[in-house]
């Protein structure tokens, strides 16, 4: 079953969430930042008023307000009224209201509580948000795999596809970072370069349509594999689906500045001709659900024809010969985190 | 497609039993299994009736030959969720070494809060408790301990994510993206949700009572269950090792409130509905309901109207077995579909030894004696949590 991506929205630590523009040709107009190479860096926040009732608003945490504006928006574009099932992955959940409670725990000695932050601290608070916002019965789940979640809440949704158990499925990836959970991640070395957060929400449907921007050709996830093995994965995953290394024309990877991770990437890189090469963690920073926000980039990729400059490796895509405007008709997505938690995904032009 | 999903495998750990012998002697004799809190740290001790499992971290660790010197990397929640990972691989004979890849899809609401609440004092804090904090941790040391190197994940959709774990787990058997799965839900109780459940005053200081009309709140418990499940190809290599099908499973949402069910059970009915039409059988073919009933005055009488309204007023035998466990979170789905295939297996319905006095509106009356020797061919399993989330699991005979 064919699965084509209606709609795609980001909100990120860079100016994406922009509703009042047309879709075709808003990649070029969104003034892409590479963020300092280190620290945390919080979304650019949109006025949430205009998405979310205002009684509602106040109690929410910043990632449910990133959770419900980004799928009320691409349900609004897709032109779906109520998606036929609500998947999301969160590889830390809600966070601030986690340490919210944990704060509160400690300071009051387990007496006097707020249960506010207990109960949007469960990891599902924004997919039961996003129902009660759309009124939405349908099938509705709450993935947590560290940097796997959105891929495994993908597999879900292609699977629901294929049995007809569903035609537009509202799928994202969404992860947020505060000051304690920042300090506690840098102060026990789980990170090497900026941290980011982000939500990213798509619409797939089993049925293609005139709103339809890319096609999802394949999803492979492997928890654990031996780093020798990576490259030659690559090659299986396109030689499965009938392609060879040069019928890509884009290959993001999840670079993030991690020197140990290096040799993984390059194994996958050194595959494909340099002009193909292009990341994108220096803009949004690594979270657990950073490959969503690649898979936005590349949808808009697809659609617009065009790629942003700082996305190409080294900067250098322009004098390599490759013009910043060209037909792309497949990107692959590769992503993993420290030697664990690998994916490729494929998206083509629906055309190709 | 694969059409039928088997179930060759349990494995089971909590306040009543570390392993499936023990539960079922206990659920047989009615031996609850809810008391003060004696192991977690707390300020309230001995105000709340918990169900505990009644080992040490480090006593856990001894069982599985786990080295006490690298208790820094396991969680309580990891523990509990390897002894009862490990008898449900047992339990089924599989041999993991046979080339057939197996997923292990887990469950849980809080992870590793357990280690989290201990050592977390504030930002400033150098702790192994944050590599061990996420949800995903207690799945990959489950994987680890078994060597399990296949597809892994983890689903975190409050008190059902263990009903959706067999949901996500079955689904992928069915298309064949995998043809067996390691499947089930842990949770450890911590001070994090003892207090947090406690804030909702929802919490029963004694033992509690579902569908009682004089029931005050949920009892907190822990524990794991887990299952094997496999596909028709290769559960008839050995028929023997068949318990029974899943035959039914749905997930569907309220849609009504963050934390509340809705006063018409709406979810719930369209959770049972659906798990039945997939099953292929109608609502009077079920033989045993094993039902959420956490004992809160919400969520029992949303689903007895739920109830009600799926099977009429005359309903299956039913009973809560969080009677017996307490509610054990996100392990609860996993542990009660584990109570369940017993039921089928064994033709035993389990009571609900706390109850009294039924509720005013819908009148429901749980078993309160064990009753045995009795053809069981459909158990429906019900799991509803926040977020709106209500999951059914219907199991049956071959």
């Amino acid at each position: 079953m064919p699965v084509f991506i209606q709609s795609a929205e980001a909100i990120s630590p860079q100016d994406t969430f922009q509703p009042a523009i047309s879709q075709t040709g808003k990649l070029a107009k969104i003034e892409f930042r590479p963020l300092p190479g280190e620290g945390y860096h919080n979304c650019i926040h949109p006025d949430y008023k205009q998405y979310i009732n205002p009684t509602a608003l106040r109690r929410m945490s910043p990632l449910i307000r990133m959770g419900l504006a980004t799928s009320k928006i691409c349900v609004e574009k897709a032109g779906i009224e109520k998606p036929d099932a609500i998947l999301v992955g969160s590889g830390l959940g809600c966070v601030r209201d986690t340490v919210k409670f944990l704060n509160q725990l400690i300071e009051n000695q387990e007496t006097l509580l707020n249960p506010t932050a207990f109960i949007q601290s469960t990891h599902n608070t924004v997919s039961g948000q996003i129902a009660l916002m759309l009124g939405c019965r349908a099938h509705n789940l709450t993935f947590s795999q560290d940097s796997i979640s959105f891929e495994t809440a993908l597999l879900e949704g292609m699977l629901l596809l294929d049995e007809d158990k569903a035609m537009n499925i509202l799928l994202g990836g969404i992860d947020e970072v505060v000051e304690e959970s920042f300090q506690l991640m840098n102060k026990n070395g789980c990170l090497n370069g900026p941290m980011g957060e982000g939500s990213n929400f798509f619409l797939i449907s089993s049925e293609r349509s005139a709103k339809s921007m890319a096609r999802l050709d394949g999803l492979e996830i492997l928890n654990r594999c031996k780093s020798g093995d990576i490259s030659r994965h690559t090659n299986d995953f396109l030689a499965s689906r009938g392609l060879a290394f040069d019928d890509i024309d884009l290959l993001l990877a999840g670079r993030n500045g991690d020197e140990n991770s290096e040799e993984i990437y390059d194994q996958v890189e050194q595959l494909f001709h340099p002009s193909k090469l292009a990341e994108y963690k220096h803009l949004v920073g690594e979270y657990n659900t950073a490959s969503a926000f690649a898979m936005w980039l590349a949808t808009g990729i697809i659609r617009d024809k065009y790629i942003p400059d700082t996305l190409l490796r080294g900067r250098s895509g322009n004098k390599d010969g490759a013009p910043r405007t060209r037909p792309i008709r497949r990107v692959l997505l590769f992503n993993q985190y420290k030697g664990q938690d690998f994916s490729w995904i494929l998206l083509s032009h629906p055309d190709t | 497609m694969n059409n039928h999903i088997w179930i060759t495998g349990l494995g089971v750990a909590s306040s009543i039993g570390i392993d499936v012998k023990e539960s079922l002697s206990a659920l047989i004799s009615g031996k609850r299994g809810l008391g003060p809190v004696r192991i977690l740290e707390t300020i309230h001790k001995d105000r709340f009736r918990v169900g505990e499992i009644p080992l040490s971290d480090q006593q856990m660790m001894e069982m599985l030959g786990i080295p006490v010197s690298s208790y820094k990397a396991y969680t309580r929640t990891s523990l509990i969720g390897i002894i009862a990972a490990r008898e449900a691989l047992q339990n089924s004979g599989l041999d993991l070494g046979d080339g057939v890849p197996t997923a292990l899809v887990s469950a849980t609401t809080v992870g590793g809060m357990d280690k989290t609440e201990r050592e977390y004092s504030g930002a400033n804090v150098d702790s192994g408790f944050v590599s061990t904090h996420p949800c995903g941790d207690s799945t990959n040391k489950i994987a680890d301990y078994l060597g399990m190197e296949g597809y892994r994940t983890t689903l975190s959709t409050a008190c059902s994510s263990g009903a959706n774990a067999l949901i996500h787990a079955a689904r992928l058997i069915k298309h064949g993206y995998v043809e067996r799965a390691l499947v089930g839900g842990v949770d450890a109780l911590s001070k994090f949700t003892l207090n947090g459940f406690n804030s909702l005053m929802i919490i029963d200081p004694d033992e509690c009572r579902p569908f009682d009309r004089n029931r005050k709140g949920l009892n907190l418990g822990e524990g794991a269950g887990f299952l094997v499940l496999e596909s028709d190809r290769l559960a008839a290599r050995d028929q023997n090792r068949r318990m029974c099908r899943l035959s039914g499973y749905a997930n569907a949402n309220d849609a009504h409130h963050q934390t509340a069910s809705s006063p018409d059970g709406q979810g719930a009915y369209d959770a049972m509905i659906e798990a039945l039409t997939l099953a292929g059988i109608t609502p009077d073919e079920i033989t045993y309901i094993n039902a959420h009933g956490t004992g809160t005055d919400n969520n029992d009488a949303s689903e007895g109207a739920a109830l009600v309204r799926v099977f009429g007023e005359q309903l299956p035998p039913l009973s809560s077995t969080k009677s017996f466990t307490g509610h054990t979170l996100g392990a609860a789905a996993g542990i009660e579909a584990v109570f369940s295939v017993l039921a089928l297996r064994e033709g035993i319905l389990f009571p609900e030894p706390g109850f009294e006095e039924a509720m005013e509106s819908p009148s429901i009356r749980p078993l309160t004696e064990v009753k045995k020797g009795v053809d069981i061919r459909h158990v429906l399993s019900n799991s509803f949590g926040f977020g709106g989330n209500n999951s059914t699991l219907i199991f049956s005979k071959a």
